[in-house]
């Protein structure tokens, strides 16, 4: 790949502690963390900075902090619907707050924040007022041009997955998530695949359990060999392959289609006792993006497997605990990635030349 | 034995005067068998209506027993190792509690004098010396010692540069083993969550470093959200002036002890987020602000974030202790 990219801005002590979760959304990308705030970034490099953009500015942060009810624990997941209408943030107590997003007026401007309430009485309330842990906002294709219904999926403190009509409030699907030894695992992280209605959970000893929606049944469940906790797990834009990441360093990429669960790729590069704590696939399946406990964030050629790119901006004794491309959408106006981590930086990395 | 006898209390009561009514009490027993009467301890009697007062009748004659064994030996025996004497009696440690309190009142008799006493968990090594009056004692603290009681008096012996305070006694002995101790530092370590007599040695330590800045206390618990509860507990004693005093050395979840965590149980997520509560709660009073509590609470979100914990080792503290 001919591709560089750099860092375009680094906001640095964004938040008071941890960001352990940040999302991109077409305006600009949201970032939460330990301190219970919700914040909002432009992926452009701010006009009001006096140096040149080139040299990958750092400054203080000057995000906007969002109005919202801040989370007294913390957050610790973010996470926006496809549609960009809607924000949930996960917090240490165990709830989940879910926000209407209005469309800024311009560019310069970040987006509202308005807290919307689930529908009184629904299973759906009961739930994410008190057990959630990750969580996922997407649209699950009905088929025969039914069109798409907005989905919420859930993992919770009691070892559940559940998938929610995010306007009903009603119950779509649920699983426990347990082992054989029901005092081991964890559900750590999740991702759903609109396209073949799959929903993938990676559990804290070391195993990824795949879900179909349209079956109502278990799919998949793949053990890998070092049971270590899996801390990352997406599905490819096509929903045709998984890549699965965690406590092993390494990533593993699985064949999911027609319940195949072939591992058909391992890519090795992180430390072998680096945490993974973060993968995110590019829109076209091409690349796949990584960090971790070493603070490295790697970009992958998913077709040869091999790394195409190191970047090492953060310290080595910081983690990166939250990496995303920004998206190709209709507003689409800028290429690149962001990531953040342990040490309070959010640096915002755009493709050279651009 | 005299010497061990010579402790008396408020109501005048001392140890020879208490074996005295003890061994009445025994001797009262005993003829009741001979005579074919109802035995009686004070208003408990045997055989009872129940089972439940035929237990509590045993347990009650197994406690006068014991003290009337450790007073003639001029012994003391922890409540804790009386409970583990007869775990099927008395089926809890709350029970040996609560029936050594009867006793006493069955008989007018002061039960913190029976020579069975409340376990002291506290451990403390250094060039002190302490004074307790319950019981009656000095000790010299140059090899580990277990509190014989709550002290009133440390007098150093020698110049302190530090007091370690540690939550695992493991870890005191490793540190005893490669002579941190004889650098002039204290080691106190409280097993756990601290006994009255642990954070009453705290107490006098801080008093007795007031005038010596340089000193500071540090502590080392393991970093889980049940060591990050110990040291809210220690630090709830530390009198407000003292807080830029206090150290938390470790142990710490970063990314160079990746391989040394081990997951987190239910019992740790929860109490993982009873302790943030906690500490969220408190975050503007006085000791909120002058501690290093957002460090504190970050270690308790890493906890759950991780969903790992890792146990303190002896280098957390070698290297810790270094930086200072």
């Amino acid at each position: 790949m001919s591709t560089q990219y750099l860092v375009s801005v680094a906001h640095r002590d964004c938040h008071e502690s941890d960001i352990f979760s940040i999302c991109c959304s077409q305006y600009g990308v949201f970032t939460t963390s330990g301190d219970g705030s919700i914040k909002f970034w432009t992926y452009r490099h701010p006009a009001d900075i006096n140096t040149n953009p080139a040299d990958g500015a750092t400054v203080a942060g000057k995000g906007s902090k969002l109005e919202s009810n801040d989370s007294k624990l913390g957050y610790h997941h973010l996470g926006i619907s496809p549609n960009q209408q809607f924000l949930g943030a996960a917090s240490f107590t165990g709830a989940l707050q879910l926000f209407a997003i209005s469309a800024p007026a311009d560019d310069t401007k970040p987006p509202k924040l308005s807290s919307i309430l689930s529908p009184d009485d629904s299973p759906m309330k009961e739930c994410i007022e008190n057990y959630v842990w990750a969580f996922q906002l997407a649209e699950y294709d009905l088929g025969h041009d039914s069109g798409s219904l907005p989905i919420l999926a859930v993992i919770t403190v009691d070892h559940q997955l559940t998938v929610f009509d995010l306007e009903e409030g009603s119950q779509i699907a649920s699983w426990s998530v347990k082992s054989k030894d029901s005092r081991k695992g964890y559900p750590i992280c999740l991702d759903v695949s609109p396209s073949l209605g799959l929903v993938a959970v990676g559990d804290d000893d070391g195993t990824v359990h795949v879900y179909s929606l349209h079956t109502g049944r278990s799919l998949l469940s793949l053990t890998g060999i070092s049971r270590k906790a899996i801390r990352s797990i997406k599905f490819s834009p096509d929903g045709t392959q998984i890549a699965v990441a965690g406590d092993a360093g390494s990533i593993s990429i699985y064949d999911v289609k027609d319940a195949a669960g072939e591992q058909v790729a391992l890519l090795n590069g992180h430390g072998s006792d680096t945490w993974v704590f973060s993968l995110d696939w590019s829109s076209s399946g091409d690349y796949l993006l990584s960090g971790g406990y070493d603070g490295n964030i790697k970009i992958w050629d998913a077709r040869t497997t091999e790394c195409i790119a190191t970047h090492s901006e953060a310290d080595h004794s910081s983690a990166i605990f939250s990496l995303q491309w920004t998206p190709i959408g209709p507003r689409r106006s800028y290429q690149g990635f962001v990531a953040a981590g342990s040490d309070m930086t959010l640096r915002i990395y755009r493709l050279a030349g651009q | 034995m005299s010497s061990q006898l010579r402790g008396t209390n408020a109501r005048g009561q001392s140890k020879r005067s208490i074996l005295k009514r003890l061994l009445g009490q025994k001797a009262y027993l005993i003829s009741s068998l001979k005579n074919s009467r109802e035995l009686k301890i004070g208003d408990y009697s045997f055989p009872g209506k129940t089972e439940s007062e035929c237990r509590q009748f045993t347990m009650l004659l197994f406690l006068l027993n014991t003290a009337i064994e450790c007073l003639e030996n001029g012994v003391t025996v922890t409540r804790r190792n009386v409970y583990y004497q007869n775990v099927e009696l008395f089926r809890s440690q709350y029970a040996v509690d609560l029936s050594l309190k009867k006793l006493g009142e069955a008989l007018k008799i002061d039960s913190s004098l029976t020579g069975i006493v409340p376990g002291s968990k506290g451990l403390v090594i250094g060039a002190l010396r302490l004074k307790c009056v319950h019981p009656e004692c000095e000790v010299d603290c140059s090899e580990i010692t277990v509190l014989p009681g709550k002290p009133v008096e440390a007098k150093l012996t020698a110049d302190l540069d530090s007091i370690l305070i540690v939550e695992k006694e493991a870890i005191m002995h490793s540190l005893v083993e490669s002579g941190y101790h004889q650098n002039n530092r204290v080691i106190l370590c409280g097993k756990g969550y601290p006994d009255k007599a642990t954070i009453s040695l705290m107490y006098i330590l801080l008093h007795e470093i007031e005038k010596r800045p340089r000193v500071k206390v540090q502590i080392a618990v393991d970093a889980d959200p049940h060591g990050l509860d110990i040291l809210r507990v220690y630090l709830r004693c530390v009198p407000q002036q003292y807080y830029n005093r206090i150290e938390w050395v470790g142990s710490k979840i970063d990314h160079s002890k990746a391989s040394e965590v081990i997951s987190c149980t239910e019992g740790d997520r929860k109490r993982a987020i009873n302790v943030l509560s906690t500490l969220v709660d408190n975050c503007n009073s006085e000791w909120h602000n002058h501690w290093q509590s957002k460090e504190w609470c970050t270690q308790l979100q890493r906890n759950l974030f991780f969903n790992a914990k890792r146990e303190m080792s002896i280098n957390d503290i070698l290297l810790g202790a270094r930086n200072v």
